[in-house]
Parts: C-alpha cells; structure tokens; sequence
C-alpha cells in the first residue's frame, strides 16, 4: 500500500528497539530469579548423581532392568525385540558384520532382531555426535560399535548404561578374558561400561621400490627418526606443475597424529601418578619437529598431496607414492582389494635417537548408551559379539586375518605369528602404550589434534600450545570432578 | 520491464555475453555431476580432466538406487516437505490477512514482532526447542521437522502480508457492508486472488525442507526415516570412493525440485511484491 | 466522547452515540476476527520464539547438559567464552564471511536480475539456468565444488595450469579456504536474484516511458530509475542475506566433517555453537553463544536500519 512508507520505518525502528529492551528486561528479571528456578529443576530433573535421560522412560528401564536381572531370562525372550545397532565404519564392514556376526546371533536367538545402521564420526574422534544427540534427545540406539578410548569420559558424562550388574547376574564372561590393559578401557569407577572387542596398533609402512629408486637399500629401513628424515627426503619429487608426485613421508598421514609422534619421541602422556602431561619436553619436540615438517615441505603443497588421495577413496600408501607412513595392522586387510604392484614391508616405527621403538594400542567395543530400551537383548548381543564366539567368526570372516583380537584365547587359536606381516604388530603388543584412561580422554584427544593441526600451519610455538593444552585439560578435569 | 527496442545492437551484444560467461560459472559445476555421475570408475581421476566420458555408463543409475534405499528417503523426504508445505499453507496466509486487511490494533504490534523474529537466527531457538520436544518424546520423529509451521512462519507472513496490501482496498469494504462473515471474505475472495503469492511460499517451503540439513541431523535418529539429506551425507562417508554413484544420486535428488521449478516459475515470480514494503 | 451540548443538538447527539455504538461493535467483531486469524502465529510467537528466546537466556546461565541437570554458574559461561580462542576464531571467521559474500551477492544478484529483466532472445532459458545451482542442496553443492577444486584433478586448478598458474590446495589451504566457500555460496545465490527481478517487475513501465521521452540512454535509465528503485529489495536482501551468512553452517560442516580445518579457517560460529551443544552436550554454552549471536545479529541490523534514511527510496 503506497501510504506505508517511510514513517511506520520509523515507527518500526521505535517498536524493534522496544520490544528489545523488554525482552532483555524480562530476561534479566527471570536470570535474577534463576536460583529458586534452579532448584526446581534439580528436583524434577530426578536426582544429581544418576543424570537420567528422561524421567519416566529412565525409571521404566531401570525398573526392567531390574526385574530382568532377577526374572530368569524366559520371561524377557517371550517376546520379540529388535535392537538398534549403530557402527561407524564405511565399506564391507556392514555385508561382512551380517554374514558372520549378526546372522548366527540371530539364529540362536529367534526372539531377538538386529537392526544395523551406519551412523558416520564427526569431528577428530571416533564418535559421532548423532550418538551423542540420540541419547540426550532420549532416543538411543539399543548397542554402538564405540572407540574404547572414549569410555570414561561418556561415562562420566552419564551418557552409557552401567552392564556390570548384568554381567554378574548372568556370569559368562570375566574381566581376565581380555587383555588387562583394554579391560581397563572400559572401567570407570565402579561400573563396566563396554565389552572389548578387537585391538590394533601402529608400525611403519615402508615402500621398497621408491626406496631403490632413491637409492636407498630397501632392506634397511630407518630405525631412527633422523634417518628416517634423511631417506624421506631423498624420496620427496616433484611433478612439472609444481606439486608432489612422490612423498617421502609426511609426519602426520594416516596413523602419524601427534599422540603417537610423542610416544616416538620418548614423550609422555600421564605420569606416574596418572596426571595428565600434555607439554612434557620430549612432547614439545614431537611436535616442533612436525612443524619443522610442514615448513620445509611447504604445507600447502602437503596437504594438495593428501587431499587429492583422499578423493581416491585409497590409503595413500597402497597408491605407491608414499615412501614411508605409519599406519594400524588393520591396514593389511587392504590387500585382499588392492593388488599393489610395487614392493613393501612393515616393520616398527622408527623412534628419537637413545628411544626404544614404540606403539601404542587401541581398539573398539560395544556399548550399551543410556536410556536404550531393551538392556537386556542388547547385553545379549554384546555378549555375543564381543564374547569369544563373534570375535572368532568376525576375525575369520574371508579376505581378512590381520585382526588382533581382544582376547588373548582367541589369538592363541587364530594362529596370528604365522603371518610374517602381521607379526611385526604382535611382538610389538607387550610393550604398547595405552591412551591414559581419564574421564577427559575424548576433550585431551581433541585438544592435540587442534594444536597439532595449528602447529603444522605455523600458528603458534610448540611450547606455548602445549602449556596451554595442559591448562586446559586440568581446568576440564577440574570440572568433571575426576 | 524494458523494452528490446530501445537496446542498441551493441548493448544486446555485451549483454548476451556476460550472461553466457556467468551462464558457464552457473552450469558447469552442474555439468560436471552429470558428466561425473556417467563415468566408469577408471576414468574419473583422469588428468586432464575429461568431459565426455568414453563409454556412458548408465548403469550406474540402478545401481544408485540398490545402493543406498533412495526410495524409502525418497518418501520421507517427500512426507516430510509435504506436511510443512501443506503446514504454511493452512497457518501463513490466515495471519497474513489478519494483518493486511483486517483493520484491528493489535496488527502493527504483531508485524512488529513478526519483522523482529524474521531477523532472529534459528540457533538461538535451536537448544530450548530441542529439550521441549525431547520431554514431549518427539525426538526420533519427524514431528518436530513439520508442526512448527503450523503455526506460522515469520518470512512467509511477510511475503502474503506485501501481497495482500498491494491488492485493491475495497475488495472487502463492500462484502463486509453486506454481512458477509470473515472467513467468507477470506475464503472466497482473497484466497484466489493471492494464488501466486501462495506458490511462491509453497515453493520456498517445499525447498526449504527438501534441502534442509540441520533439522534433520538433530532430530532423525532411525535411518528408516533419514531424509535424502540425510542419507546422502551418511553414504558420502559410507561409501567414500563409490563418486560415480554419489553422483548418479544427485543428479535425482536435484532432478525433481527443478521440474517443480521450470513448471511454476512464472507465477513463482508474480508471488513476490515488494510494493509498499514496510 | 459526546460532550453534552445544548437541547437543540440532543437529537444528534443520541443519533452520534447510536453510530458509535454500532460502529464499535462493528470494530469489536473486526478486532475479534483478527485476534482470530491471526491466533496461529500468536501461538506460534510464544511458542517457538519468546519462550526459547527466554529458555535459552535462562541456559546460558547454567552448566545444564540434558543427562545432567547442571548448577547455576551465573556469568561464567560469558566469561569463559571470551577467554575461549576458538570462540574468537569463530568469530573473525564469520564476519569475514559475511562482510565479503554478502556484498558480492548483493552486486551479483542485481547485474544478474537486470540482464535477466531485459527483452533479449532466450530469455527463459537464462532464468532458469541461473536458477539450477540454488535448486542443488547444500550436501551435492559440497560434494561437486570437492571434486572441481580438487589440487590435484580438479577443473579449476586444471584451467589454472592452463594459463600458467598453479592452482592453490583450495580447501585444504588455510588462505584459500573460506575464498573457496564464498565462491560455492555465490554458485547457490538464485534465489536472491529471483527476488530482484520480482522487484524489478514491479517498476512501472512509464518512468521508463517518460525517461525515454527526456533523452536518457539505457545507462541514464539504470541509474536514475532502476537502482533507485530496487533500493527497498536490495536492503530486504542485506538484511536476510547477512542473517544467513551469519548462520553459514552446512557448507562448511559438511566441507571438512565438522571439523573446521585447516587451522580452524573454517570453523563458523553457528558450527561451533552445534558442536558445543550437540557434541559437548555444553548446551548452557551453546545457549551463551546464541544468545551473543542474537546480539550480533540485532546490531548489524540497526547498523543498516540506520543507513537505510541515505539511500533506500521508497515508491510514492
């Protein structure tokens, strides 16, 4: 209408400013009774010690839970149930999980269905925050393929289901049919939180063929970072426009992050009292010498590298560019798909002159998230699963056999040292690391990752990010109260 | 609107050009999916980059749709902007006429209020929403996805309001003075005479929700009812390398908005009237 | 009200009152009528908008969590945050984003919608090809402009080498990065350019007629009627374009899988504010930093409310 014009602008202008003003008056006041407000919500919000997902839903459970651990288990397999699966891993896993995992499960338990979905990691860690958003909006899946690393700080978050009781009641499977150290993992407090399932760790790569051509002698791989160094850089070529054909290495590709840098280093993560030592000196030189990586190399030009093999879809290692990369055993199960026509071998990771050679283990298991609706058929399901019959029909299943399972019976029984490859890993598995176990584990990862990734891009001194990780992280723990 | 006439030769030349020089910016990443979507696995990393792929592969279209369950998303997608379309339709133009054409006092306030809301960014609102509908137990549903529109969304309001105001002033007056009930006048005259303006927030709605990511990624947790936002990016990381197929799927899941589009776009532009804005 | 005047003017006077009280019921019914229809959006107001708005000011007062009921911390979490360097980071990521896309979306939107408002041949056809990107959801946007900027085989490094220039890791550079995700935004900006040229549609055709008449060339006729007159739709699209790229989230959260890498380059504010709340479940963080978006947003826009006197003109 052409009588609204200018002044209602005015006017307009008038009421936004107003309405405001009122809303931040209002908004105030409520803050200022926030307190007594508070109080409400503490104790609708059930009690502070337990966090509850959602009042009612997580009495029920609790209340079924209950009854189940006492009922016998007939009354629970009357009835039918399907049970939310979630996993993160793309590729075959799923085709392969079914077939040797799932469709046995199914056939000795006929009341109980699983249902599989892939749900992708976000951010630095392996875990997605979808899980995490589930669970919050009190609608989780029933059992997750879970990084074990995170456990403990999940678990203080509230956010995972407390199977000790359940493992007690039924008594099948004992903390001692794991590894001790991946046990540890899924403890927190008093509580068991997970079932361990396989475990990995991380060795060197190397490629034999890029050697020679370097002139290099492909059966002496380094076995020192400085030699590493200097036969890495004999490999580094470029192409006519500028950029790389062929890396040497590049520190921080693949299983390369700064947590195992350090390790390599002589560094260290907690000490002997398990606090957190982000920024111990040797620490602060891993990471330095990354940077001085990214600098003489040119990090723009590294990451055009890995960012165009990142499209392929393909580890940069079997596209036969790479002459050195550290990477996880599961990296073997590749070449079942990959026939790669150079040669190569594994052996360990090379370490800071006067350091032994070093790794460190990780590995997965299944979880139980808060507030799932059917615990018991889901710790049916993790007791298959991570119990010794699924490991041993998954670590069986074709075109794999590089697996290290979490229990040591089992590997006993795969037969794993008559692999020559494979083998490298395993000797190595007495003397791993472990990542420490801390309620503010997920927030430490992240933290090196963010400074690992500004050192490399010449943001800040290697000293100064690491103190202040290590600020962080207190402050954190402080929080959490660990 | 100009006139060809008064162009010179010249400057219809120099505007064809730039229009084809941007037109290439605009299309060839389009072209591009196309292209990509028919290739064989062996030539998409080729270099230099080819534009013809040797043999078309159509295949990889069926094989698309086997590869993730492109229908079920299909349909949720479709439920999903349906309900919201459907949701604008019923709530936005009802509010629209009570502030254009009413005369009442309360309707400056709520325009008001409404331009301020306009203005406010959906995150602030983002948490609270999230925990109401998470105690009411709808998270996990696509309820919380449709039923806000129900009530009213600010931008829509104000597109209709712009409409309604530019039509003639005493289109009601008469109808009024001979008894004739509100919801007669609203039902029977106005809403014909905004058809244009109602398919243009149709339209933005339907794509709104088609393409939306966040609300989704909230509030979907069971993938039988991922939307094809959804599942796309889930199979992006699934199935990494798999670029010809994630291509194939694109292209029909951009497909069947730009039909809607070449089939309405005129009177999608007739729709936005900003004569007498504010 | 009716003043009681002299007896001669009793009669009207009643005659008045009468009018009045019809007319007021009149107005009564029509005030009703409006509350009714317009009850929905009232609903949908409270609802949606002033209780969140509230709710989440009460939150950011808290270290609420969902799992966990949380305690009152009062400003802590404001303080936190701007000790918080990702926060800041964020921050300068964001404007910059806004202060650069917007107005070249702005110079784009207009150039385009007034070659696309003159009567050449085939008219149509560019319409809708310049339409077709901003029909491309966000998620295909990514995954397409990944592939064009690839360093290595992709088409633009690929015309680059062609004229000699060695193309830059894009995405993956900390400089190139964000240039990189305005580039991709300005590919989808259709729908802006659709609401141009419906405002150029509504210039009536006689200003054009009488500048014909004075002797003005189409150069003349652009900037003494078009662009004046488009002011009111540029100054609509400022502001909701500037909202938008404030909330710049998908794009850049899907581009590096919420990561925001290289060297934080890419992460927005809107993506740290999610991944506060939805990763960390630090939902009394997340709600400090809305409601300082909140806060932003009101003070960008009575920025350009306040310009708006000097050169937005509004049709007579």
């Amino acid at each position: 209408m052409e009588n609204v014009k200018m002044q209602p602008t005015n006017k307009n202008k008038k009421f936004v400013a107003l309405s405001l003003t009122a809303i931040t008056a209002l908004s105030l006041t409520l803050a200022g009774c926030g307190s007594s407000n508070n109080n409400n919500a503490a104790s609708t919000d059930g009690n502070t010690n337990t966090a509850k997902a959602d009042n009612t839903a997580a009495a029920n459970n609790t209340a079924k839970a209950d009854d189940t651990a006492k009922a016998d288990n007939t009354a629970a397999s009357d009835e039918k149930v399907t049970i939310d699966f979630w996993f993160p891993w793309g590729g075959d896993f799923q085709k392969d999980f079914k077939k040797t995992v799932v469709d046995p499960f199914e056939a000795a338990h006929p009341n109980i269905k699983v249902k599989m979905t892939f749900v992708e990691t976000t951010g630095q860690t392996q875990a997605s925050d979808k899980l995490l958003t589930a669970i919050a909006g009190g609608n989780p899946p029933d059992v997750a393929l879970f990084d074990r690393f995170l456990i403990g700080s999940w678990a203080a978050k509230g956010s995972l289901t407390d199977i000790k009781g359940m493992m007690d009641a039924d008594g099948e499977l004992k903390p001692d049919d794991y590894y001790p150290g991946l046990w540890a993992e899924v403890v927190y407090k008093d509580g068991v939180y997970g079932l361990p399932w396989g475990t990995d760790n991380r060795a060197m790569y190397y490629n034999k063929t890029l050697m020679k051509q370097a002139g290099l002698d492909p059966e002496k791989p380094p076995t020192t970072l400085e030699e590493l160094d200097a036969m890495a850089e004999k490999i580094f070529k470029k192409g006519k426009n500028g950029k790389y054909d062929q890396i040497g290495f590049i520190p921080w590709m693949n299983q390369g992050f700064f947590y195992t840098q350090a390790w390599n280093w002589g560094g260290k993560w907690e000490d002997a009292d398990h606090n957190l030592t982000p920024n111990d000196p040797q620490n602060v030189k891993a990471l330095q010498w990354m940077a001085d990586y990214a600098k003489k190399y040119d990090i723009a030009n590294l990451t055009s590298f890995s960012d165009a093999m990142g499209q392929t879809g393909m580890n940069p290692i079997w596209s036969g560019k790479v002459g050195f990369a550290f990477d996880g055993n599961w990296v073997l199960n590749d070449l079942a798909k990959y026939k790669p026509n150079f040669e190569w071998g594994v052996a360990p990771m090379p370490a800071a002159e006067g350091h032994p050679s070093v790794t460190w283990v990780g590995g997965w298991s299944y979880v139980i998230p808060k507030g799932s609706k059917h615990e018991q058929a889901a710790y049916e399901f993790l007791k298959f699963v991570a119990g010794k019959e699924g490991t041993l029909d998954y670590a069986k299943r074709a075109n794999a056999g590089n697996d290290i399972t979490a229990m040591p019976a089992v590997n006993d029984e795969l037969k794993l040292a008559d692999n020559p490859n494979l083998k490298v890993f395993l000797d190595l598995m007495p003397t791993a690391f472990t990542r420490p176990v801390t309620p503010v584990g997920s927030f430490l990862w992240n933290e090196t990752m963010r400074v690992q990734d500004l050192a490399i891009h010449g943001k800040g001194d290697a000293q100064a990010l690491l103190d202040e990780v290590k600020k962080n992280v207190d402050a954190e723990l402080a929080k959490v109260g660990g | 609107m100009e006139t060809s006439s008064r162009l010179t030769i010249f400057q219809r030349g120099f505007a064809h050009a730039v229009l084809i020089i941007m037109g290439a910016f605009f299309l060839s990443p389009f072209l591009w999916m196309v292209s990509t979507s028919l290739k064989s696995n062996a030539e998409l990393f080729l270099w230099p980059p080819k534009w013809i792929p040797s043999t078309m592969v159509w295949r990889n279209y069926p094989d698309a749709i086997d590869y993730i369950p492109f229908f079920k998303y299909l349909s949720n997608s479709l439920l999903i902007s349906g309900l919201a379309t459907i949701a604008v339709l019923i709530s936005c133009p009802l509010v629209a006429y009570s502030l254009a054409r009413i005369p009442w006092k309360g309707a400056k306030p709520l325009f008001g209020a409404t331009l301020i809301v306009m203005m406010m960014p959906y995150q602030v609102t983002m948490i609270p929403i999230f925990i109401t509908f998470k105690n009411i137990g709808w998270v996990g549903t696509n309820i919380p996805l449709w039923l806000p529109a129900l009530f009213g969304a600010p931008f829509y309001i104000f597109l209709l309001r712009q409409f309604f105001m530019g039509l003639p002033k005493e289109l009601e007056d008469a109808a009024r003075i001979d008894g004739a009930s509100e919801l007669r006048i609203y039902s029977q005259i106005m809403l014909p005479l905004c058809k244009p303006a109602l398919l243009t927030i149709a339209l933005f709605q339907f794509m709104g929700s088609w393409k939306d990511y966040q609300g989704p990624l909230i509030y979907l947790s069971d993938e039988s009812q991922y939307t094809l936002m959804l599942g796309m990016q889930a199979f992006k990381s699934q199935h990494g390398a798999e670029w010809q197929l994630m291509m194939a799927t694109l292209v029909m899941i951009t497909l069947p908005i730009m039909i809607l589009y070449f089939l309405v776009q005129k009177a999608f532009i007739r729709g936005i009237t900003f004569t007498g804005i504010k | 009200m009716a003043t009681v005047g002299t007896t001669t003017k009793d009669n009207t006077a009643a005659l008045v009152q009468t009018k009045r009280k019809k007319a007021t019921k009149f107005e009564t019914k029509l005030a009703l009528f409006g509350l009714l229809f317009a009850s929905p959006w009232i609903l949908g107001l409270l609802m949606f908008n002033v209780y969140p708005l509230l709710a989440s000011a009460y939150y950011s007062f808290t270290t609420y969590s969902i799992l966990e009921p949380g305690k009152f911390v009062g400003f802590e979490n404001y303080t936190t945050l701007f000790k918080d360097d990702v926060f800041w980071k964020s921050i300068s990521n964001t404007l910059y984003y806004t202060f650069i896309f917007v107005p070249l979306s702005i110079v784009q939107g207009v150039a385009l919608a007034m070659l696309l408002n003159l009567k050449i041949k085939g008219q149509g056809i560019y319409r809708t090809l310049f339409f077709i990107p901003s029909l491309v959801p966000e998620i295909a946007t990514v995954i397409i402009w990944l592939w064009l900027l690839n360093p290595q085989f992709g088409l633009v490094n690929f015309w680059l080498d062609k004229i000699g220039i060695s193309g830059p890791p894009w995405i993956g550079s900390e400089a190139w990065s964000k240039p990189s995700l305005i580039l991709m935004s300005l590919w989808g900006t259709g729908q802006a350019v659709v609401i141009y040229l419906a405002g150029l549609q509504d210039v009536p055709q006689d200003y054009y007629d009488a500048a014909q008449v004075d002797g003005a060339n189409a150069w003349q006729r652009m900037r003494t009627i078009t662009l004046p007159l488009l002011t009111p739709v540029i100054f609509f699209n400022m502001i909701m374009g500037m909202i938008g790229a404030l909330q710049n989230f998908v794009l850049p959260y899907t581009l590096t899988n919420g990561q925001g890498t290289p060297a934080n380059s890419m992460m927005f504010y809107v993506m740290y504010l999610y991944t506060n709340g939805f990763a960390y479940l630090k939902m009394g963080y997340a709600s400090a930093m809305a409601w300082i978006l909140f806060i932003i947003v009101v003070a960008l826009t009575a920025i350009i409310f306040a310009t708006q006197k000097r050169w937005v003109h509004y049709q007579r």
